[in-house]
């Protein structure tokens, strides 16, 4: 999962997060500055979808409370949906010393909110979010899902599936803002895949074991409309907020960061087969939007089975033991050049299939996309 | 081969004291890098736990220098309320993985009640030691005769709250970790059970006893490194 292996030295820069020490209204800051720098520096697309990822007891729905919390600071109407209790969701902002004014969200909650919150009745769920978005029709609204687990565990993957595409075109038709979180570790990975394909992007937080050390490790999984850093990033969290620090030492966030090199494909640091099928999954999404005019967002999407018998790779290098990844594939997904959608409905009686395509995104994958059909019309 | 056992035989409790303590590190590693308190106390839980049955096997040996009951009582009530402290935690933190956020048995009001009981009942079981061996001086015949002995006291709740709570609570979360986690412990648990805990036994039985709680130690580290999702082996890069 991690891409470079064992961990150098942390660097001694540090950033901590202090509320106000990062303006901007243009774009709707997470509340936490370091992460908004990660994201691309000004905090992520307007209306776009973030999920945050990460096991139980990390803390991502921290996140949220910053979200919050930034969102009635300068103003903002903030809805935040949560399967707690308003009062055990103040316990933590407590802990946190997230301000007290946070409070002044619209709650649909288990109990103590405006709304009670019930999870299995998905349709008056989106009603109570929607009656809540109409009311406060002005200027960029902010909305936080804390509740995303409970329905996956108590709905079908389909329905929770149309669920979340309503609800992030809801947010969206409404000028808002959306951060979700999913417990990892609690769901398939195909339904975590899923849900990060539905999302415009994902923060991974967890932890890793490295050596003798445990690690709590923070990276932008993907942030459409941005250029996020790449990277994993040591997190914690203190009086002052959110402290990241780079886990490598290469970056450093907090500093204006130069322009990302240029990377021929060579650079492409990967093993053999794995070279082999990006190479493969790199025509192939040329050859789908170049020659045969696909949509950028149907381009090149493999599945596994095609992408062995054209580039003659092993089975077992894309097929994992108890249907997980095999080690070339997680090679490529580890490194980001590639990326991996569920498709519903693509198999008899309604199955699911997994496919596989460049993450074309990346700037530096762009750039080897770009690479491979120089001489015509750029991907843009 | 007699010379490969007993050797092996002397090496067996330095493992079983070196996988406790790695576990009692690896616990307060990953406690630190968590977050939220439930599962912080979850961790730390499993640390205390191997930290407990470290100072039993000191308590042990100053037993059987001494021939203090009060000591191995204390003792005992100390391994049972770090037990207890673990699956309290683990009640409280497999509450916030449930998707209805169900409060098993009362949870947050009767973890009072049985805290009460397993700190008296230690206590108690430990005055009475006191005062036997002060008026006849040797071990009270009530104290750890048999599984339903007064020594036994603090176990009987713990046990109880543990067996009753812990599995309904598993299996209301959904969580793969905390599964594992418990799952890990409670092997453990019935491993040291198979062995008890009585001085005497240690003393008869030295291989076969560490043997199985050299075995046990090992449950208790795999119960703690299951809360860590992600292991990054050095220098494969994965």
């Amino acid at each position: 999962m991690c891409p470079m292996g064992i961990f150098p030295s942390l660097q001694e820069v540090m950033f901590i997060s202090r509320r106000g020490d990062m303006e901007n209204d243009r774009l709707p800051s997470t509340g936490v500055p370091p992460l908004d720098r990660l994201l691309g520096g000004e905090g992520f697309p307007e209306k776009s979808a973030l999920l945050v990822i990460g096991p139980p007891g990390v803390n991502k729905e921290a996140l949220g409370y910053w979200f919050t919390s930034e969102g009635l600071r300068k103003g903002e109407p903030c809805l935040y949906v949560t399967r707690l209790s308003v009062r055990e969701v103040e316990k933590d902002w407590d802990s946190l010393g997230v301000a007290r004014a946070a409070r002044g969200a619209v709650w649909i909650a288990r109990d103590g909110g405006q709304k009670k919150l019930n999870v299995r009745d998905l349709p008056g769920l989106l009603g109570q979010i929607r009656a809540v978005l109409e009311d406060s029709s002005k200027g960029q609204v902010r909305i936080v899902f804390d509740a995303l687990s409970s329905i996956l565990m108590l709905n079908s993957l389909d329905t929770t599936y149309e669920f979340v595409d309503n609800l992030i075109a809801q947010a969206k038709a409404h000028n808002a803002s959306l951060l979700a979180t999913l417990e990892e570790g609690m769901h398939p990975a195909k339904t975590q895949t899923a849900m990060q394909q539905a999302f415009d992007g994902f923060v991974e937080m967890s932890l890793f074991r490295t050596g003798l050390k445990i690690l709590p490790l923070l990276r932008i999984g993907k942030m459409r409309g941005a250029n996020p850093l790449q990277g994993y990033y040591v997190f914690s969290f203190g009086a002052e907020g959110m402290k990241l620090e780079p886990a490598y030492g290469e970056d450093e966030i907090g500093k204006p960061q130069p322009p990302p090199p240029e990377i021929p494909p060579a650079a492409v640091n990967v093993g053999a087969e794995a070279r082999v099928v990006f190479d493969y999954l790199t025509k192939s999404f040329v050859e789908d939007y170049k020659a045969n005019k696909i949509s950028l967002e149907q381009s090149g999407w493999r599945t596994r089975t095609v992408s062995v018998k054209a580039t003659g790779v092993t089975i077992t290098a894309l097929y994992g033991e108890g249907g997980r990844f095999g080690p070339v594939l997680k090679e490529l997904l580890s490194s980001g050049l590639v990326e991996t959608r569920y498709f519903l409905g693509q198999r008899g009686r309604g199955g699911e299939v997994i496919k596989m395509r460049v993450a074309y995104e990346k700037e530096h994958v762009k750039r080897i996309v770009n690479d491979i059909g120089r001489g015509e019309e750029a991907v843009p | 081969m007699g010379v490969a056992l007993s050797a092996l035989a002397s090496i067996v409790p330095f493992l079983y004291v070196a996988v406790l303590a790695y576990t009692v590190y690896l616990s307060i590693t990953i406690r630190r890098a968590l977050s939220v308190g439930e599962y912080r106390k979850q961790a730390m839980g499993v640390g205390l736990i191997a930290l407990a049955w470290i100072l039993l096997l000191v308590n042990y040996g100053v037993q059987a220098i001494t021939g203090s009951y009060v000591l191995f009582s204390l003792g005992f009530g100390l391994v049972m309320m770090t037990l207890f402290y673990w699956i309290d935690s683990s009640v409280l933190a497999t509450r916030r993985t449930d998707p209805l956020v169900r409060d098993t048995f009362c949870w947050s009001r009767l973890r009072y009640v049985l805290w009460g009981l397993t700190v008296t009942a230690t206590l108690v079981a430990a005055l009475l030691a006191s005062y036997y061996q002060a008026t006849s001086g040797t071990e009270p015949p009530f104290m750890f005769n048999g599984q339903y002995g007064v020594g036994y006291m603090p176990a009987w709740f713990v046990l109880a709250a543990g067996v009753i709570a812990l599995p309904v609570s598993a299996r209301r979360a959904r969580d793969s970790l905390l599964r594992r986690n418990i799952g890990w412990l409670g092997a453990f648990v019935i491993l040291v059970q198979v062995v008890g805990v009585e001085p005497s036994s240690i003393a008869n039985s030295q291989f076969g006893i560490f043997g199985v709680l050299f075995i046990a130690s090992l449950c208790l580290y795999q119960s703690a490194r299951s809360l860590v999702p992600h292991w990054i082996a050095r220098g494969t890069g994965n």
